[in-house]
């Protein structure tokens, strides 16, 4: 669950059913990833010089002079773990405000980043942490820099401003979930999973109510106890000078003062205590069914594993999902299954879009029996090194990027996951060393353990006129949750023919 | 044959030939104008007095490198080669057919796109478990799909897998086993998922735009339409396989860890056997590029400040619109491309551009707004996407109308805006260097529209000698606020009577521009 300041612009039309499978595949982006065990396979490892300024701010620093470009990459550990009560949505509607300005750069953060050269300009929130992140000219390193200490040591904001973003944060709220097919849907899985009470409750994006109750007050407030040096790691990777960066550093961002930031809870969530079902009616044609388990910790020791058991499930034409329920059984068009690891827990996830003539309880009896045979069973070995191999290549793919989508993948955003969540930012290797080890009994005991029906959340998102389509009965779960209109999903089947502004949803 | 393996250039030595000079001539940054009254600090810290800080620093020199510029070669059969040697172990692999949605023929929508869809369902030696199988053992999923111009065959794999994967590239590409059943299955699922898109606000309002621009042949969308997908037979996509898929009309586009020499030697085995055409039977090249066709009916002037027509589609209860507003616009190979980038770039190309900063910043009508030089080989399209929340659907349109017409005329793009969409151009496109994926998708445009090599290393050139004089020729020239038609998917009960207020004409979306 990511949410950023700009969206994703697909250039329309021009993106092609990319795998025409209609897999949406969406095993985290973000997750590096995998290795193979063949002898002499290429090692994956992103050099790297760490160290911390007197006021706590971490740096980590990578070298690559092929291109004359620079990563600059902020993580701020605040989230909306962070978040006061009644106010589910803030850490993210902060995220927006810090671009509105501050004392020596004046309101003209995009005019300079755009005016430079700039590419990549954004920010992301998530659960557990704020990230903004660039990819600059190198010889606009040092003015990267002074903008970036400058909204670290005095963002500036005039109401009127926090009322535009305000608004503008509200769009990105109907876009992403109210105006987009199966987003009421992703909304009812979370809420299911984070309940009222439970750190990540609120979807990240908050609710309306809540974005509508912010403050200026709690603006200042957020700033003064959460934006520190001490509470934030600078990444920079590219084309620089190591002792020249290490100066610029020093000299825009030292003399911030250190500042006393409390203590995050990271209480550790337990799987769900009993199964939910939970029923949406959406403004859609295909029904969907989303289920969801609340796993381990992101890098956690069963990590590895049920990334590979997602892999298998959904990652290409040969996976087990796709298999069996779209090219054997005709009941699904769509199928994926995704691992969204944050610091007090993942979720595994696992959809299925129904095809056109395929009701309910088909549906969720032909995922069920995939599910039950792979926890029965296991993967065989060579599903196990397809899996594999596909996370390795994605994760080359990732290695490529200085700076990746969402500020977390690519070099700059892999060094920043490993520093947060496992503090160190050279874990890479072994993380793959890690996945690269998992065994069939590994996935197998993942399975079990972890996807078990006995934990798991569902919602069903059912077309709001049943009447039209005569073989979806209702089924007999609770009818939940206010049925909004809606369409759209970024995620559709690849099948962008044409879908502009987009914003991607990952539950 | 020639040597291809590229390298990126590092040289410092300013006037090489195409060197492409990124963030060029040491231009400051754009200096920051005075900060607007600001809230006192937050922070107390004692930096509030360090003098460095008040306005942006001097930029160092930058440097000098080049777009890697491929030369190409054919292999004996005519198939085209380009190779871009990187540093990474990965390769990422396109296999460019000239051949897409635009050859359909009428009534026969789709025809290009399943033909596509259905190369990765099985080959003469495999079937569609033993392909998928066989491909994804090497990490990625063999994916092909039809653009307006061209097929694609795309295919990640580490390089150590460069001979298994061309084996199965030209596998799929050249004898694809098009079986009916499977056929009948893939169907199904395609109209599936087409069904899906047009649940989709953003996706609807794009389909129906194109078409109410560009005409039901023309503005089809590349996936097909329903009712020409339903109507396709495997027969005619072995026809049309036949007739299209020949190596004279396609590239093999390469850029990863591999050497050229490799992948001409890999490449010449594997897609040996691929036959050309018969003496005449197929034309490669570019196309003509077409006059703009005739709008579906005769545009009467608009009113000033009015679109001649709107379409509506209706959904009920959206808490927003989806609005796509088009216009015919010059295809790729029309002269003054780079400059309509540039322009587009100031209008709705980039984040401060104009449209994005009216409808989100000023207006906070929406979480964003882009819009497009959409350039293809035989037309092109400008158009602009939103969604906006719905109480603004009729004053987002107004707006879009009046930054449309005011950038002609009364507002002409300002020396200042020129210089930012091309930093922020050139420094998208150096970006695409970060990546074997996008390094591949840009030699394919320079295939397909038939670009020379020199091209890519030459575009920034191009760019730095854009003059505002001429940004303004293209905008006066190419935009007609007069003949923009605007989709809006949302709910009508709520956005009719606004609408009948900005437009001469308010229409219900017929269900051709749906299907």
């Amino acid at each position: 669950m990511r949410f950023r300041r700009q969206p994703f612009y697909l250039p329309l039309v021009l993106v092609a059913l990319a795998t025409g499978a209609g897999l949406s595949s969406a095993q985290e982006p973000s997750i590096p990833s995998a290795p193979s065990a063949s002898a002499g396979s290429p090692s994956a490892r992103i050099p790297f010089t760490g160290f911390e300024l007197d006021n706590g701010l971490k740096v980590i620093l990578s070298q690559d002079r092929l291109l004359p470009r620079v990563a600059v990459n902020l993580w701020y550990h605040v989230g909306p773990v962070n978040e006061p009560k009644g106010r589910s949505g803030f850490a993210h509607l902060f995220e927006h405000l810090m671009f509105e300005g501050s004392r020596n750069v004046g309101r003209q953060f995009d005019t300079l980043m755009e005016g430079m050269g700039a590419s990549g300009i954004n920010g992301t929130t998530n659960w557990d942490r704020t990230n903004y992140f660039e990819t600059v000219p190198s010889e606009h390193l040092a003015t990267a820099l002074w903008i970036e200490s400058d909204r670290m040591a005095f963002m500036s904001l005039s109401p009127e401003r926090l009322e535009a973003q305000r608004a503008i944060v509200k769009n990105e709220r109907r876009q992403s979930f109210e105006n987009s097919p199966y987003g009421l849907s992703d909304l009812e899985l979370l809420d299911t999973l984070f309940p009222s009470g439970h750190p990540y409750h609120g979807a990240v994006i908050g609710s309306m109510q809540d974005l509508s109750a912010a403050r200026m007050v709690d603006v200042d407030d957020f700033y003064r106890t959460y934006y520190a040096p001490n509470n934030a790691t600078l990444v920079l990777v590219g084309d620089f000078e190591l002792e020249r960066a290490k100066a610029l550093i020093e000299k825009y961002f030292a003399s911030i003062p250190r500042r006393e930031v409390p203590k995050t809870a990271a209480p550790l969530t337990p799987p769900l205590p009993a199964p939910v079902k939970r029923t949406v009616h959406e403004d859609v044609e295909l029904l969907r069914i989303a289920k969801g388990w609340i796993t381990p910790p992101a890098f956690s020791a069963a990590d590895p594993a049920l990334r590979v058991s997602a892999a298998i499930l959904s990652t290409g034409k040969a996976s087990r999902l796709y298999r069996a329920l779209v090219v054997e059984q005709n009941l699904a068009s769509e199928v994926s299954a995704y691992v969204d690891a944050n610091r007090l827990c993942s979720i595994l996830g696992v959809d299925a879009k129904a095809s056109s003539d395929t009701n309910a309880d088909a549906l969720a009896a032909g995922l069920t029996r995939v599910l039950a045979d792979f926890a029965k069973n296991g993967p065989s070995e060579r599903e196990l090194a397809r899996a594999k191999k596909s996370l390795l290549v994605e994760l080359f793919a990732s290695l490529e990027h200085l700076n990746g989508p969402d500020g977390e993948s690519g070099r700059a955003g892999l060094l920043q996951r490993f520093s947060y969540y496992m503090n160190d930012p050279g874990y890479l290797e072994r993380w793959v060393q890690s996945v690269n080890a998992v065994t069939r009994d590994d996935v197998l005991r993942a399975v079990q353990q972890w996807l078990d029906e006995r934990h798991a959340a569902t919602v069903i998102t059912l077309p709001k006129a049943p009447a039209s389509k005569p073989n979806a009965p209702e089924p007999s779960a609770p009818k939940l949750g206010a049925p909004k209109p809606s369409a759209a999903k970024a995620s559709a089947p690849a099948a962008s023919l044409g879908s502009p502004p987009v914003v991607e949803t990952k539950p | 044959m020639t040597q291809l393996t590229l390298a990126f250039c590092c040289s410092l030595l300013l006037g090489s030939c195409g060197a492409l000079l990124l963030g060029a001539c040491g231009s400051p940054p754009p200096s920051a104008a005075p900060a607007p009254p600001a809230p006192p600090p937050k922070t107390g810290a004692k930096t509030s007095v360090e003098a460095f800080r008040a306005g942006a620093p001097a930029p160092e020199t930058p440097r000098v490198f080049t777009y890697p510029t491929p030369k190409l070669e054919r292999l004996d059969n005519g198939l085209t080669l380009y190779v871009v040697e990187r540093d990474t172990p990965l390769v990422v692999a396109s296999l460019v057919l000239m051949s897409g949605s635009t050859d359909d023929p009428s009534g026969k929508s789709g025809l290009a796109a399943m033909t596509a869809r259905m190369l990765t369902e099985g080959t003469r030696k495999k079937d569609d478990r033993e392909l998928a199988e066989a491909s994804e053992d090497l990490g990625s999923e063999l994916g092909a799909s039809a653009s307006h111009d061209t097929t694609t065959l795309d295919f990640e794999f580490l390089a150590e897998d460069l001979a298994r994967a061309l084996d199965l590239m030209a596998e799929a590409f050249t004898e694809p086993r098009l079986d009916a059943t499977v056929f009948g299955r893939v169907k199904a699922q395609w109209l599936d998922q087409l069904t899906s898109e047009r649940q989709e606000p953003t996706a609807l309002a794009a389909i129906a735009g194109m078409r109410a621009t560009l005409g039901p042949a023309w503005g089809a969308p590349t996936q097909g339409s329903l009712s020409g997908v339903r109507a396709l037979s495997v027969q005619e996509l072995v026809r049309f396989h036949r007739a299209n898929y020949h190596p004279e009309r396609a590239a093999l586009v390469i850029a990863g860890g591999v050497g050229a020499d490799k992948v001409r030697a890999e490449a010449s085995r594997a897609f040996k056997a691929w036959a050309r055409a018969r003496p005449g039977a197929v034309v490669p090249g570019a196309r003509s590029p077409s006059p703009a066709p005739a709008p579906a009916e005769p545009a009467s002037r608009a009113l000033a400040g009015k679109f001649n027509r709107v379409f509506v589609v209706d959904r009920a209860d959206s808490v927003q619109s989806a609005l796509f507003v088009a216009q015919p616009f010059p295809a790729r190979s029309a002269p003054g491309y780079e400059t309509r980038e540039l322009l587009n770039q100031v209008l709705g190309g980039m984040f401060t551009s104009r449209l994005n900063q009216n409808l989100r910043e000023k207006h906070g009508f929406t979480y964003g707004a882009r819009s497009y030089n959409y350039a293809l080989g035989r037309f092109g399209v400008w158009f602009l996407a939103t969604s906006v929340r719905t109480d603004s659907t009729a004053q987002a349109l107004s707006e879009i109308l009046s930054e449309v017409a005011s950038v002609r005329r009364a507002s002409p793009v300002t020396p200042a805006e020129l210089d930012r969409a091309r930093q922020e151009l050139l420094g998208s496109y150096a970006a695409h260097l970060e990546q074997s994926g996008t390094v591949v998708e840009d030699i394919a445009g320079l295939f397909t529209h038939q670009l020379k090599p020199e091209y890519l290393s030459e575009f920034g050139s191009l760019l730095l000698g854009v003059r505002p004089e001429a940004v303004q020729q293209e905008a006066s020239t190419h935009l007609e606020p007069e003949t923009l038609v605007a989709v809006v998917v949302g709910d009508k009960r709520q956005v009719l009577e606004g609408l009948k207020a900005i437009a001469v004409e308010v229409i219900d979306a017929p269900a051709a521009l749906l299907d």
